[in-house]
């Protein structure tokens, strides 16, 4: 647990940092506001707040399971399915590659504000690292496993589930680390496009009213929700591999 | 040669990408309960020969039949247990569940539990270890409780103590030989090490190379099982000595 204390030191010298750089850069608090003032605003608007954070939530967590779902069937699709990866590869290389404010754009043009774009973004953002260490990690398994399983007569499904999954299990794990962040970053990213709801919008709403104090009370929850998504990923995969942390005997 | 031998190899040949001639001409045939091994220098096709007779290569002309049937065919019935160079663990898997995978995939109802055959392979206090908690040597009769445990009449080893320390090595090649005698079970050996050979093996098949072809069998006349004391009798190091000139005089021919 000693990884986590460090991320308690920053939520005890963030402020501190914060309120001496106010005071130093005598910058006016519509642009730097000092940490009392968006405190003020984080307790006095935090029903509102704690909506909009409700909605980008939904948006980010939803479309990172979509991006889950099609991430594993695809990488298992690429295993068992002869050149179906060559077929693949050049359309996930050219969609990457799009630039999400042209997707968006696009996207909000023929779907309207719905849940539908925000999700296609979040899981833009999120499906390539885990469809990259996916890959990777299926065909991780070393092959004198595999001769095992074969002079064992094992079927395709039982290779599968107690060789293959287990030895890709680290690499898709570290893939949440990059990705599950990300999906609150495409979330935020979608709705500053087009929404009525979500901490995107409140950005955008807060830019036109020049509402610093709301801004940087905006910035400091999706920081924080990244932090806590990536500490969970942490939490589970410390969970998970456990057994990595004993002591060898070599 | 008996039709009704554990393995019957009869003008084997195999090719890889239809140049590289690994294996020719190889016709052996090993008895039931015979404890047969392969030496000969590194590229002479051993490994081919132990991965076809496995069903994980198919030979490009010749036969092969494991028990009266296919290799393929043997797997299918759980016949066949090979123990590779490189331990076959899952690391996430403690010593007790990689052994019973065996048991899981080919749902075979053993005489010896998984504790009980780990206990005898020396590994009782390291059940719930992982493979990375155990040392070269532990994780190598794991390899080998996992190759045996659902009780294949076909033992296949692959230089299983390659990476070991010569007494390490001997230890565990004095443990196989005491359980494969006691469980009557054929077995095929791949080792570099003569020593080994005459130890365990009640015939040795002497390998040249390029193509692998099989140049010599040699009875070992030493009655089973054999003492340690064996190792510095006069019969056993002179058998030594005469088995290893012959490998030198392969290799040294090779050269040429």
């Amino acid at each position: 647990m000693r990884e986590f204390k460090s991320y308690l030191l920053v939520l005890v010298s963030l402020p501190i940092v914060w309120f001496v750089a106010t005071a130093l850069s005598q910058l006016p608090s519509s642009i730097l506001p000092p940490p009392q003032m968006v405190a003020e605003l984080l307790w006095e608007e935090r029903t509102s707040l704690f909506g909009h954070t409700v909605a980008t939530l939904k948006v980010a967590i939803l479309g990172y399971i979509i991006s889950n779902l099609l991430a594993v069937s695809l990488a298992v699709s690429f295993l068992y399915v002869r050149g179906l990866e060559h077929f693949i590869t050049p359309w996930t290389v050219i969609i990457r590659n799009i630039p999400y404010v042209a997707i968006a754009s696009i996207l909000i043009v023929t779907m309207g504000d719905t849940i539908g774009p925000k999700l296609i973004i979040v899981v833009l953002v999120t499906f390539f690292p885990l469809l990259a260490n996916l890959k990777k990690g299926l065909r991780a398994t070393p092959d004198v496993l595999l001769d095992r399983m074969r002079t064992l007569n094992a079927s395709r499904w039982q290779v599968f589930l107690k060789v293959r999954w287990p030895s890709a299990l680290p690499f898709y794990m570290a893939a949440h680390e990059i990705a599950f962040t990300g999906s609150i970053i495409g979330a935020i990213i979608a709705e500053w496009f087009f929404a009525s709801e979500g901490l995107g919008y409140l950005i955008v709403q807060s830019t036109t009213e020049y509402r610093a104090d709301r801004l940087y009370a905006v910035a400091l929850i999706a920081s924080l929700l990244s932090v806590v998504f990536y500490i969970g990923i942490r939490v589970a995969d410390q969970r998970i591999f456990r057994w990595k942390t004993d002591h060898s005997l070599d | 040669m008996s039709p009704g031998g554990a393995v019957v190899a009869s003008q084997l040949s195999k090719s890889f990408d239809g140049t590289v001639e690994a294996l020719r001409d190889i016709n052996l045939s090993i008895d039931s309960g015979e404890f047969v091994a392969l030496i000969g220098p590194s590229g002479c096709g051993k490994t081919t020969l132990l991965r076809i007779f496995a069903g994980l290569e198919t030979p490009t002309d010749g036969k092969v039949q494991v028990f009266g049937v296919s290799p393929e065919e043997a797997c299918r019935g759980a016949q066949v247990g090979v123990a590779f160079q490189q331990p076959a663990l899952v690391d996430s898997r403690s010593a007790r569940r990689n052994v019973a995978l065996s048991l899981e995939v080919t749902g075979a109802q053993p005489q010896r539990s998984v504790e009980e055959i780990l206990e005898q392979f020396g590994l009782g206090e390291f059940m719930d270890a992982y493979p990375h908690e155990l040392s070269g040597g532990m994780r190598q009769r794991a390899n080998i409780a996992c190759a045996l445990v659902h009780d294949p009449s076909l033992v296949l080893l692959d230089e299983p103590f390659g990476a070991l320390d010569e007494l390490t090595r001997e230890l565990l090649g004095e443990w196989l030989s005491s359980i494969l005698q006691e469980s009557k079970q054929t077995a095929v050996l791949i080792t570099h090490s003569v020593d080994e050979a005459v130890m365990l093996a009640d015939r040795i098949a002497l390998l040249s190379p390029r193509p692998g072809r099989i140049s010599e069998i040699i009875n070992i006349p030493f009655a089973q099982p054999r003492s340690r004391k064996l190792r510095s009798e006069k019969d056993f190091l002179e058998l030594v000595a005469e088995i290893r000139s012959k490998l030198y005089e392969i290799t040294e021919g090779m050269a040429k």
